[in-house]
């Protein structure tokens, strides 16, 4: 069983730090994906366990041996790029073999791991074609070979599904997964795409601006998220935020006024609200946590436009004070655009966040408990 | 040749100039060289004598012009080692050795393309001259013993010295070319090249020079050309000489029309050199892979 821990790691450019201190120890065959905003880091953070980039100050270790110091190829990890980054010039059975080919391995015992690793990855037709004369997927999968190919113990990846069109995505999303559990080394995998770290990951590292915002499960981030930034980064379509303030607090119960609504919420046993009455808060609304409600019981809005996707419909919806917002259905409703409508945020699925964007302990019930 | 619904008529009055102007400056001079390769005759203007394909005989038994032929070889291949090779050394420090002030040092040895090689000639003429030139003394200093009438004046080494000239003046360009071509080369390829294993020299000899082969063979192809068309640089340099040393295929087709008189031979000697060059032609282009 692998494992991979990370310590401190520190990246300067220069004067300018771009990685401050980032901890991890990832354990056993775990998919984890690494997500965040342009900038945050993500990729330096995979380039620098790659060894294409030199760290500034902390420890990676595999296995326990620090692994730093040591040439990429050294390191006992394997990656998957961006653009593919086949070798034109070579076939695709030697672009798998490439790595072999460099650590001196016999020519049987390279075609024997080429072929091996052509036969998962069904490329064996394609054995002897240049990257050139293959589509999009099949060179992606040449990628991914070429990393097979050297039996790694943790498999990186750097947005290797970007430049693939939607349905050939979702398909690679797929098979990267099987494949990383037939593997059963770790994986690390960069994307920008919540989506995909979301369907993907084991556990998910949330990035932003060098530093790592909360790593959990895909649910324990959905459903728990520690800040606003990760509440907003995470789910499709995005976390509803509304501005509203503390107007009751007593014993396990505080009150909110949202836009002139009044909405009682539990603290989590145990918990005390860091704020305090008459505080401005914010309020984080997903857009299934939305109970339509009577004329007059809520917040009054008007029909922006509803989105029939029939399993469910998107309503955005203008609430009063220019506020728009996302409302997801399930079911099929006939919403004219321009109607009127009234909404009142579900209590059990409210997320509340003080003046530092850092969530309340507020008791919620997710989807799966009702 | 023309597509369904185009009319022929039409195109053919565009082309009409272009023809004109191709017909009667490359085609119908080229036409009358294979005329007048059969002719014997001595002043521009002058009688001439058919003579059949006696003219093409001469260069067999003629001595300086096997000369010249082998001469432009020689340049050939040395140019090659010159100008592609160290052109490809100097690309490849400039694109991953040098990391600062890049662009001066690539402007400085792209520098003597842009001067006319005449010119060229004559400085290294002044150069190496033997008596006023520099580099004796230079070579003084290391204790590099030099010939009495300087290197151009010497019948084994003038050729060496005219090449170096030429790879002077054409290294740059070289240079320029690849590293064009090695700068095309993603630098996603030379990180998956390290994951696998692969740096430094072994990085260039399985990443970079697969990846900039056509550009090779197109220096190659044109390096060899510019050999065997070289003609400024020795008739200023050397005019042929000492004797007939560095006489080449265009220098002695010069002389043979020009100052020997031989009109006829000089364009049979045109016949072969287009001959060659068509050759080179078929070559450089069976070598482009798609």
């Amino acid at each position: 069983m692998t494992e991979l821990k990370i310590d401190g790691l520190v990246k300067r450019y220069g004067d300018a730090e771009v990685l401050h201190g980032l901890d991890l120890d990832v354990e056993g065959n775990e998919f984890i994906v690494f997500v965040g905003p342009s900038g945050c880091g993500k990729s330096t953070f995979l380039r620098s366990i790659a060894g294409l980039e030199d760290i500034s100050g902390g420890t990676i270790a595999i296995d326990g041996t620090p692994i730093n110091g040591l040439e990429p190829d050294q390191r006992g990890v394997a990656m998957v790029f961006q653009n593919y980054a086949l070798y034109p010039h070579m076939t695709v059975a030697e672009n798998m073999g490439f790595a072999l080919k460099m650590a001196g391995v016999s020519k049987p015992d390279i075609a024997t791991k080429v072929n091996a690793a052509a036969e998962i990855l069904k490329l064996e037709p394609y054995l002897g074609r240049r990257p050139a004369d293959l589509s999009g997927g099949q060179r992606q999968r040449v990628a991914i070979g070429r990393a097979i190919v050297r039996a790694p113990k943790v498999f990186l990846f750097d947005e290797p599904l970007s430049n693939l069109d939607a349905d050939l995505r979702a398909h690679m999303r797929l098979e990267i997964i099987k494949l990383h559990r037939q593997q059963g080394a770790i994986s690390i995998y960069v994307t920008h795409d919540q989506v995909e770290a979301m369907t993907m990951a084991d556990r998910i590292v949330v990035m932003r601006d060098g530093y790592i915002e909360q790593v959990g499960s895909p649910l324990e981030l959905y459903n728990n998220p520690v800040n606003r930034f990760v509440a907003g980064f995470l789910g499709t379509p995005k976390m509803n935020f509304l501005p509203a303030r503390v107007t009751g607090l007593r014993d396990a119960t505080a009150t909110f006024e949202i836009l002139g609504t009044s909405i009682a919420v539990e603290i989590v046993d145990g918990e005390a609200l860091s704020v305090a009455e008459g505080a401005e808060i914010e309020i984080g609304i997903r857009a299934d946590g939305w109970d339509v409600v009577a004329e007059g019981e809520g917040m009054a809005g008007q029909v922006v436009h509803a989105e029939q996707l029939g399993r469910e419909t998107v309503t955005f919806v203008m609430l009063e004070g220019d506020t728009q917002v996302t409302m997801i259905q399930t079911g099929q409703h006939q919403l004219k655009d321009g109607e009127a409508i009234w909404l009142k945020p579900a209590a059990a699925r409210l997320h509340g966040f003080d003046g530092n964007g850092l969530s309340l302990p507020i008791a919620r019930q997710h989807a799966t408990d009702a | 040749m023309f597509s369904k619904g185009r009319e022929p008529v039409s195109a053919l009055l565009l082309l009409f100039p272009m023809l004109v102007l191709l017909g009667g400056f490359i085609f119908l001079p080229l036409g009358q060289v294979f005329v007048w390769s059969l002719f014997q005759q001595e002043v521009f203007g002058g009688p001439q004598r058919f003579i059949g394909l006696a003219n093409f005989a001469e260069m067999g038994s003629d001595r300086v012009f096997w000369q010249a032929l082998v001469n432009n070889m020689i340049f050939a291949v040395l140019s090659i080692v010159l100008q592609v090779g160290m052109g490809l050394v100097l690309a490849a420090l400039l694109d991953h050795g040098v990391r600062r002030f890049r662009v001066v040092y690539r402007t400085i040895i792209f520098a003597p393309i842009v001067v006319s090689t005449a010119a060229i000639g004559l400085l290294w003429g002044l150069m190496l001259d033997p008596n006023i030139g520099p580099i004796t003394d230079w070579m003084s200093l290391f204790g590099v013993p030099m010939p009495r009438n300087g290197i151009l004046g010497e019948p084994d080494l003038a050729l060496v010295g005219t090449i170096f000239v030429g790879a002077w003046q054409y290294t740059g360009f070289m240079m320029v070319i690849l590293l064009a071509g090695m700068q095309s080369i993603p630098e996603e390829l030379y990180e998956a090249a390290r994951m696998d294993g692969c740096k430094g020299i072994r990085a260039f000899i399985n990443i970079t020079l697969p990846s900039i082969r056509n550009v090779i063979v197109t220096c190659v192809l044109l390096t060899v050309i510019g050999a065997f068309k070289v003609f400024d640089l020795v008739y200023v340099l050397t005019n042929g000489g000492p004797g007939t040393a560095t006489e080449v295929l265009a220098s002695y087709i010069f002389r043979n029309a020009f100052e020997f008189s031989n009109i006829g031979y000089a364009n049979a000697m045109s016949v072969v050199f287009l001959g060659i060059a068509l050759i080179f032609g078929v070559i450089q282009h069976r070598m482009i892979r798609k």
